[in-house]
């Protein structure tokens, strides 16, 4: 909708409340939350020390395939920690996770700024999306270079927007694109989708804008040619090493869409995924994994810890009513996803710089579904949530968006739909905080 | 231009919302059909699936093991990091109990490092002196009962 001037501050001023409401909670997490309870901890501080004390990369063990980039930040995080004599001096690089998720906080308001200006209601839905959905808060609080790569990814995006947004073409702000994602690749290689829908859009823009079609070029090759010298030192040493530049794990023989049975891919998950959303419940299906550790702790770095007792009553409540919650906040957003995924093929030359938002879940997802099928274990170790961080925002954005299309179609209806939404990103806060003890 | 924009919009989320329904419906359906038609998979079976796919490990009949044959939830044999292993499945904790007492009374020397007993699965290992922690975690990692 859009909004007159009172309302416009209004919205701005719900906005940033939200944001720093959640840095609160954030940066609170990273200091109470054990660095070793999170996904591959022992393994990543390993790194981060190995890295910053030896200079010294892991040999084919640990997070070898995993670039450097969040390792040597964390690892200069642990030796500032030491010297201020932390009890815990990873919790230097937790708190950077934490800036990094109020940072995207702050690019992806700027993102949806300059996709739709002046529609408030799509602005604080598209935030407040963000906010309460656990996947980030979680991965905020770890030693991980998740939060880092979700940062720099979206860091692209809103650079990507301005320059088709505000048609600017200038050398400088392409190298400046094509820098945040070498950078990106450098911290994870889940960023390379970003890279992939990033140029894609640009070339569908030097395509449908002839009057462009030259700038636009010029601005993909600088974009494509940066994007790839930055990284490439990393890839060419593993290339030197092992037998894949992104991650040379063994794998089956087998082809690739043979690993899977179908019903990974269309396995709903019912009814473990409502009444029991944890580990081992549904481990060979796609979907529910994905949306129980998004909307839940599915593998147990939240609420819970795995291998030993399943969780006690009352976590297992709090988990059953995620799931429950993080349902209507999951169909607006996929509703949303498709309507700008359709309006992206059927009008490819109009708001190209939507396409960003549309094409990043479905890369994300393909990604996913490919690293999980191509590495399948048991436990559905290859379907965490966490691995499409990197699109969280742009689901955000298309939550929003869907969401500002319900309130502006029921008019009428509109505070209704607007005190549902609030009540339900309240009830999800409570499960926003990290237990120092679990 | 706004109000138009949105009109526009509005379409192509309404379709969006029907596609999402749509697909709600079949998940509960696919759901209802599923449950009504499939059979899960044994302990068994995923065992020797994960060995076989996750663990890449060659997995065997169990042969001449009496006692593991006996076990009602199956059995097979596999060999991890060179040491052998008989793994048999119980059907409940006191069947399990059975099994395990069964290797102790028979299964020769130094029974009690080689034995091995998790929830409902029961492992003996060839090694005399038991498995080491990467052999035994293989195994664990492809626990099922």
């Amino acid at each position: 909708m859009q909004a007159p001037d009172s309302r416009r501050n209004t919205g701005r001023v719900v906005a940033y409340c939200v944001i720093a409401a959640a840095a609160v909670i954030a940066v609170r997490n990273a200091t109470v939350y054990p660095a070793i309870a999170g996904y591959d901890a022992q393994e990543a501080i390993d790194y981060a020390e190995g890295l910053v004390r030896d200079g010294r990369l892991p040999e084919a063990t640990g997070s070898y395939y995993t670039p450097p980039g969040f390792f040597a930040v964390g690892g200069v995080g642990i030796e500032l920690g030491e010297r201020l004599e932390l009890d815990h001096p990873e919790r230097v690089g937790q708190v950077v996770n934490a800036l990094a998720a109020v940072g995207t906080m702050l690019l992806l308001l700027a993102l949806v700024r300059l996709l739709w200006p002046g529609r408030e209601v799509l602005h604080i839905a598209a935030i407040v999306f963000f906010a309460v959905c656990p996947v980030v808060m979680k991965s905020a609080a770890m030693f991980h270079p998740e939060p880092l790569s979700m940062l720099l990814s979206t860091a692209a995006v809103v650079l990507a927007a301005r320059i088709l947004v505000r048609s600017d073409y200038r050398l400088r702000v392409a190298l400046a694109l094509g820098v945040t994602l070498g950078l990106a690749q450098l911290v994870r290689a889940w960023t390379l989708w970003t890279v992939g829908v990033v140029v894609l859009v640009l070339v569908v823009a030097a395509v449908t804008r002839p009057r462009d079609r030259g700038s636009l070029l010029r601005v993909v090759a600088a974009v494509a040619v940066v994007a790839i010298l930055v990284p490439s030192p990393w890839y060419a040493h593993q290339l030197s090493r092992y037998d894949s530049a992104l991650f040379g794990q063994p794998h089956p023989e087998e082809p690739v869409w043979s690993r899977r049975p179908l019903g990974f891919f269309v396995g709903s998950g019912l009814p473990e995924v409502m009444t029991e959303p944890y580990r081992p419940s549904f481990s060979r299906q796609f979907l529910p994994i994905a949306y129980t550790e998004t909307w839940g702790d599915y593998f147990g770095v939240w609420r819970w810890i795995p291998g030993g007792d399943p969780p006690s009553d009352s976590v297992r409540r709090q988990l059953q009513r995620m799931a429950i919650l993080g349902l209507p906040f999951t169909l607006v957003a996929v509703a949303g996803w498709l309507a700008l995924l359709a309006l992206a093929l059927r009008r490819p030359g109009r708001f190209a710089e939507r396409q960003l938002v549309a094409l990043l879940p479905l890369a994300a997802l393909a990604g996913a579904v490919y690293f999980g099928t191509a590495y399948p274990t048991p436990d559905g170790d290859t379907v965490k949530g966490s691995f499409m961080l990197t699109a969280v925002p742009a689901w955000a954005a298309c939550f929003g968006f869907a969401f500002d299309g319900l309130v502006w179609r029921f008019r009428r209806l509109s505070p209704v739909l607007l005190t549902v939404f609030a009540v339900l990103a309240l009830f999800c806060v409570p499960f926003l905080f990290a237990v120092a003890e679990r | 231009m706004t109000v138009p924009r949105q009109a526009e919009e509005w379409s192509y989320l309404r379709a969006a919302c029907a596609v999402v329904g749509l697909l709600v419906v079949a998940e509960l359906a696919g759901w209802i059909i599923y449950g009504s038609v499939h059979h899960e998979p044994t302990a068994l079976e995923l065992t020797q699936k994960c060995l076989r796919r996750e663990k890449l490990l060659s997995v065997e009949s169990i042969g001449d093991d009496a006692i593991a044959v006996a076990a009602r939830g199956g059995a097979l044999a596999t060999r991890v990091e060179g040491n052998g292993v008989h793994l048999a499945i119980a059907k409940s904790d006191d069947e399990a109990e059975e099994i395990a007492q069964a290797y102790l009374q028979t299964a020769g020397r130094n029974i009690d490092a080689r034995l091995d007993v998790r929830g409902r699965v029961v492992y003996v290992w060839e090694a005399a002196d038991g498995p080491s922690p990467t052999q035994r975690q293989t195994m664990y990692d492809c626990w099922y009962e």
